[in-house]
């Protein structure tokens, strides 16, 4: 948990912060998408809520017009009905009319026959008294049994409406089925003078209802309409068999349940609107179900169109907020990729220009850093002149040591009355003192800094009686080389007292010269004592240590005087080996000894 | 190019995409005609006894927005005759056939080479070989035997001594075969003598042949062409005292139910047959790697006094569409 946890401190850590034209961008972006969106939202919602709306009412409107269509239908078969009851049968007596009432019965069932099935007329007993059009009825047959007379006969003041069945009345021969709707009512029939009942039956071509209903089921979107009785007997539904045979299912008896309006539904996992609409006299009722797919439908159209514009407002939207983030952030980011080249060293000029405040950010910005760059000059000046005084004091250091032994040797000489030895010493001091000043200048050429190391070499062989011998072998090709002064010296002065002073005539000191590649290496060796390993490798690191003999400066101060003015790759190596000898070898680069040379050496630029 | 640049860039790229998605989608969705185009071809496909069955493949259609083209043939057809009339069916843009396939040899192998190209469905019967083709038709072998339960019901399980004739549109067919078969196994050990057993197409006549056939005690139509050819022959001549049984799908063959001339009606479920054949196949229009299966159908046993019951009425409703 803990290792997570650390983690992600790091992760967020190590996260980069955004740039100034991401952040304006995004919080453009950010801002117009989600305006976008709203707008996208709010307009789909308004769209579907009202395509809803059109889509409830226009069901409403078309099943008004059904419903009255199929009104005016089932009106004209009650008004045949009438027709063939209050002036065909009321009025005439079947004993004597038969024939009469027969041809006017043709004629009223010639005059609708489109509509019409068939009109007949049936005792109380069910034997057919007439038909229309004429035809066989069947052998056998008991239409007492048959749903319609039944009704009619149990509510003789009513006409009654059958749900849609086969008619099974008369003998076709044609092999036809005919799916009808009876309407069925008591009459009263006059017989041989006598009043008795009947029935008079109007069979309605079935067609015709489903041809209307046909017409309205042709929407694509799952909407459809169905008629049902009042107790939910399906009478059209345009998946009649599919219903029969139990592949489809239909809702019809809480339907038939609901009054005229619109209500919510959820029928086998649909939610759908069911809209009711009863017919008059019969109370069947027509039912509109609008499934909510059926809403939805027509708007995918619109869903894709609406994304589409949406997809290019936010096309549109980023190229205006890249345009409107660079105008903000770009003189903010001009005038940071200046600093960041300034500060590389790749460009001294900062960016000006933008707004009046990234300019003044800009004259600010140089201004400090001409004022740092002042600042530096002085500090990288004062560091020189300290370094110098440093040296001076170093230089200083050397010179009183020297002149404390070679005067003690002179007066040792006078002493000795020695006098031509004294005043050689005397002479070669005087030359070592005027290459030791030289006019004041550190920077010496090699020519001088030999003759400075012959001078004192003199010096010192007279002082140690002639006890060492000394050998140079300078390459002459590197005499006009420029060179720290003073530094050859002390590595003699050591290589007399801790290598050859102890030995008897036998003690030998070389000093050469020469060119190596871009450098000039100059070196000391004898063949004294040495010294160990150990000793080697603290001799120029720690100068408290083998100093045991000498003056505190030695090598220490030389190794630095040459890397202060040549830097760190250059100085003092030492090869020392006990009972040996040692050789200490300076490394100088190869600087020509000219006045431009010598004056940059001094101001401590080596380029 | 720095990184803001490249988001930038490939910001719009995707939008660009998406819109251009977007764009054929709503183009697509305006110009959405039907599913496809469906061929059925059945023999004598004017018939009575085809009128249930396309209703139901006319009501599938229009479920599923498909759009079905019945097309008119002859009552005898060969397989070169079925095999050219696919073939310029696939040449008009057909998408799927519906077809009954002829009994002849070889049908399989040329529906199996039409079902490479188009999704296809075979209705009423199989095809004399073994193949992988889709069937969907009411249980040939249970029709027969259904019909001969209802016999032998009539008979008080008694046909001990009784005559019997049998009558087929053909004795070739699969189907056929099996509502023989299955007529046979269930009349077997029942003592009863099939006198003859004879095929034809009573289309042109054929039915004459009854008045040359042995008397006997009973009739067995196996199909709705011979049942209603010895319906009429019945109603016309009479059948000497024979009882006529048959399976049949037409308004003649209930006619003759009504009329009493025929005993006992079964009959498949042919709506079902041309309703589930034509969904399936809208199935396999819809559906990528939709495979179509076999569908097995029911059937309906009819006595006249159940002619006009709910049931009765509804398939009367289905073979007078």
């Amino acid at each position: 948990m803990r290792r997570v946890k650390n983690k992600f401190l790091r992760a967020v850590r190590l996260k980069q912060p955004r740039g100034i034209q991401t952040t304006v961008m995004l919080s453009f972006s950010v801002i117009s998408v989600s305006i976008m969106l709203i707008i996208a939202v709010v307009l789909y919602l308004r769209f579907s809520t009202s395509s809803r709306q059109e889509t409830i009412q226009s069901t409403q409107r078309l099943m008004e017009q059904t419903g009255e269509s199929l009104e005016d239908y089932l009106v004209s078969m009650r008004q045949i009905s009438d027709t063939a009851y209050y002036y065909l049968i009321k009025e005439n007596d079947f004993s004597t009319y038969e024939e009469d009432i027969q041809s006017r019965m043709n004629l009223l069932y010639e005059a609708n026959r489109d509509s019409l099935q068939s009109i007949a007329v049936y005792d109380a007993h069910g034997n057919l008294l007439a038909a229309e059009p004429l035809a066989t009825q069947k052998e056998n047959l008991n239409v007492t049994e048959q749903d319609w007379f039944v009704q009619a006969v149990d509510e003789v003041e009513n006409m009654h409406f059958s749900t849609p069945h086969i008619q099974n009345l008369f003998d076709d021969n044609t092999f036809r089925y005919y799916w009808v709707i009876s309407l069925s009512r008591a009459i009263e029939l006059t017989n041989d003078g006598k009043s008795e009942l009947g029935v008079l039956l109007v069979d309605m071509d079935y067609s015709m209802i489903s041809r209307m209903l046909d017409q309205i089921n042709t929407s694509e979107n799952g909407q459809y309409y169905y008629l049902c009785d009042g107790s939910g007997e399906i009478i059209y539904h345009p998946r009649r068999i599919q219903i029969s045979d139990k592949i489809s299912h239909e809702n019809s008896r809480t339907a038939a349940s609901y009054k005229d309006g619109i209500y919510d539904d959820v029928f086998e996992g649909e939610k759908r609107k069911v809209v009711i609409n009863t017919i008059s006299y019969t109370g069947w009722k027509l039912v509109g179900v609008i499934p909510y797919s059926a809403f939805t439908y027509g708007m995918v159209d619109m869903r894709y169109f609406i994304i589409l514009l949406v997809l290019l407002m936010a096309m549109m939207l980023a190229v205006a907020n890249r345009i409107a983030s660079q105008g903000i952030a770009g003189p903010v980011l001009r005038l940071n990729e200046s600093v960041r080249e300034y500060e590389a060293g790749e460009k001294p000029e900062i960016y000006i220009g933008g707004p009046q405040e990234i300019r003044h950010l800009g004259h600010s910005i140089q201004k400090s850093y001409e004022q740092i760059e002042d600042l530096m000059k002085k500090i990288v000046l004062e560091q020189n002149e300290r370094r110098k005084s440093e040296l001076d004091a170093l230089q200083s250091q050397i010179n009183p040591h020297f002149l404390y032994n070679t005067l003690e040797s002179i007066t040792w000489m006078v002493e000795g009355e020695r006098n031509d030895e004294a005043v050689f010493m005397i002479s070669q001091l005087a030359r070592l003192f005027r290459i030791s000043l030289s006019k004041g200048r550190t920077i010496i050429s090699i020519r001088d800094e030999i003759q400075h190391a012959r001078s004192y070499m003199n010096i010192q062989k007279i002082r140690y009686k002639n006890t060492f011998s000394v050998e140079f072998d300078v390459d002459p090709q590197i005499e006009d080389y420029s060179t720290v002064k003073l530094i050859l010296q002390p590595l003699l002065e050591n290589a007399i007292n801790y290598g050859v002073s102890g030995m008897d005539d036998c003690g030998e000191i070389r000093v050469e010269g020469r060119r190596d590649g871009e450098d000039i290496l100059l070196s000391v060796t004898d063949n004294g004592i040495g010294m160990t390993e150990e000793e080697t490798k603290f001799v120029l690191t720690d100068s408290d240590r083998v100093h045991k003999h000498g003056s505190g400066v030695g090598l220490v101060n030389v190794n630095r005087r040459i890397q202060i003015y040549f830097g760190g790759g250059y100085g003092l190596f030492i090869e020392s080996e006990l009972d040996e000898g040692t050789r200490v070898i300076i490394r100088i680069p190869a600087v020509p000894y000219t006045e431009e040379g010598t004056r940059r050496l001094e101001e401590g630029r080596l380029e | 190019m720095n990184k803001s640049a490249k988001y930038f860039i490939l910001i719009e790229v995707i939008l660009g995409i998406l819109v251009v998605i977007f764009a054929s989608l709503m183009l697509k969705g305006q110009g959405g005609g039907p599913l496809g185009r469906v061929a059925v071809i059945v023999c004598d496909s004017d018939g009575f006894q085809w009128s249930a069955f396309k209703y139901g493949i006319r009501m599938a259609a229009q479920e599923r927005g498909v759009d079905a083209v019945i097309l008119g043939t002859e009552s005898v057809m060969s397989l070169e005759e079925q095999q050219e009339l696919i073939e310029s069916e696939l040449e008009n843009g057909a998408d799927a056939v519906i077809v009954q396939p002829v009994s002849d040899e070889g049908a399989g192998q040329m529906l199996e080479g039409v079902k490479k190209k188009v999704p296809v469905m075979l209705v009423e019967s199989r095809v004399p070989e073994e193949t992988s083709l889709p069937v969907t038709e009411a249980d040939p072998y249970g029709l027969g035997g259904a019909l001969a339960k209802e016999l032998l019901k009539d008979f008080e399980g008694s046909l001990e001594g009784k005559t019997l004739g049998v009558l087929s549109r053909t004795t070739d067919s699969s189907t056929a075969d099996e509502r023989m078969k299955g007529f046979q196994a269930v009349m077997e050990d029942e003592g009863v003598e099939i006198r003859w057993y004879i095929a034809g197409n009573f289309d042109k006549g054929e039915a004459e042949y009854l008045a040359s056939q042995p008397k006997v005690d009973i009739i067995a139509a196996l199909d709705d062409s011979s049942l209603t050819a010895a319906g009429a022959y019945a109603s016309s001549n009479g059948l000497e005292g024979a009882v006529l049984y048959g399976i049949g799908h037409s308004t003649q063959a209930a006619y003759y139910l009504d009329k009493g001339i025929v005993e006992c009606l079964v009959t498949p479920d042919e709506f079902s047959v041309g309703y589930q054949s034509m969904s399936e196949i809208a199935d396999c229009l819809e559906k990528l790697f939709y495979s179509a299966k076999d569908r097995m159908v029911s059937y309906t046993v009819l006595r006249r006094e159940s002619l006009f019951s709910q049931k009765g009425q509804e398939i009367l409703f289905t073979m007078s569409q």
